[in-house]
Formats: C-alpha cells, sequence, structure tokens
C-alpha cells in the first residue's frame, strides 16, 4: 500500500501534558545511544521540515508503575530507559511537546543535534533497567 | 544487546500520526526487501526486533509493526535469514 498525503508538520494533541507527569522515558540503546539519537534526531526534521526542529521520541509517565507499563510496551526491545524529570528538561531550554498518541511526547530543540544531545544526557536523569525487556537467548 | 545485522535503520523510540515507528526507505540496507507485508529486521544501535512493513508513503517514509520478543522468537518469517 502507498499512501499520498503527508504532513510536513507533527501532529500536536489538543490536550497538554498532564500537571502531574514528572517523568519522561525513551528507550536507551546503550553505547550506540548517541548515534541513535544523533540520526533520528536528523531524520525527524527532515520529516518534519515546516515545524523547523529536530526532534526525538519519548513517554511521559506519572508514576514508576507507568514508566513500568512502558518499559513492557511500547518500548519493550530496550533493556534500559532514560528517565528524566519533565521540569528538569523544560527549564534545560527542550521543548516537550504532546505529539502524536498518548504518552507520545517529542523532545525538540534546534540546535545542532549534537550539542543538544549531549546536554540533553548531562542532564541529571536515571537509567532503569527495563524488566519488560527480553534479552535474545545466547 | 544484538549484532543480527538490520534490514532497516528504525528507532524504536520512534512514533507518528499512525502510532507505528517509522523510519526512510533510504535508510534500509537493502531497500528491495521493504516490501508491504514482509517481515525484516529493524532497530538501531544494539536494538533490534522483527518487524511487519506496514506500508510505504509517496515520499519514502516506511512504518513497520514491531513484534514482541526478540527476533530469534520470529526467525521463521524471515524467509531464511537469520535472526539470531
Amino acid at each position: 500500500m502507498t499512501t499520498s498525503s503527508e504532513p510536513s508538520w507533527p501532529r500536536i494533541r489538543l490536550a497538554a501534558i498532564p500537571d502531574d507527569a514528572l517523568l519522561v522515558a525513551r528507550g536507551y540503546a546503550d553505547a550506540d545511544d548517541a548515534d541513535v539519537a544523533l540520526r533520528q534526531a536528523v531524520l525527524f526534521r527532515r520529516r518534519y521540515p515546516d515545524w523547523g526542529r529536530f526532534g526525538l521520541s519519548a513517554f511521559y509517565a506519572r508514576s514508576m508503575d507507568e514508566l513500568l507499563d512502558l518499559g513492557a510496551d511500547p518500548l519493550e526491545r530496550f533493556a534500559a530507559l532514560a528517565v528524566f524529570g519533565l521540569v528538569a528538561l523544560i527549564d534545560a531550554g527542550f521543548e516537550v511537546v504532546p505529539t502524536f498518541r498518548t504518552p507520545h511526547v517529542t523532545i525538540a530543540f534546534v540546535e545542532e543535534p549534537a550539542l543538544a544531545y549531549r546536554r540533553l544526557m548531562d542532564l541529571d536523569h536515571q537509567r532503569v533497567v527495563n524488566p519488560g525487556h527480553r534479552e535474545e537467548r545466547r | 544487546m544484538s549484532t543480527v545485522p538490520l534490514d532497516l535503520f528504525v528507532d524504536l523510540n520512534s512514533m507518528d500520526e499512525t502510532g507505528l515507528p517509522w523510519s526512510f526507505l533510504d535508510e534500509a540496507t537493502d531497500p528491495e526487501l521493504i516490501v508491504p507485508g514482509t517481515y525484516v529486521i529493524v532497530g538501531a544501535g544494539s536494538v533490534r526486533a522483527v518487524a511487519q512493513v506496514v506500508d510505504i508513503t509517496s515520499v519514502g517514509v516506511v512504518h513497520v509493526r514491531p513484534l514482541p520478543g526478540p527476533p530469534s522468537d520470529h526467525a521463521h518469517l524471515l524467509r531464511g535469514r537469520a535472526a539470531s
């Protein structure tokens, strides 16, 4: 199937991120995470050129239980999750935008992605082992 | 962690209007493998999943539907290509 309509702007939800959504989590791709994030940030901007921002996908959570639910699905492929405070992200100058389907958010920025990624990972955050991940058998 | 060769770079954090992870067709190792309905290895870095190609848009955006669990669970869907 081939589809023809292509938005040049991400769908931003009308409903704001809930006030009690304190956590923002991304699957963490181990030692390769920087390369993956930079590549994806560039693909995001290519995909949505009229928005004029680089973007990284993440998901909000209101509690550790919701975080564990994210780890079971949709982030079950990741052995670890990088968990940031929503306020810390915003205070650091990142936009955290409710995009696409709840609880997805886009961590958006306009600066050069390598600088933004370094700034992101320099923020106080947690790397949480994902109990919802099932490792490949060896 | 996996070293299974990728068919298509997909950040499995990603989502778009469809609710599915996505990438561009030119991010495929071999774009001819990326055909709607087929199963391929997607992921990024050391992260891997077997996913079904859902569609390819007119500007080359590929949507995929990852299957749960590690790639070896779905090796039979890969037409003889190794999953582990």
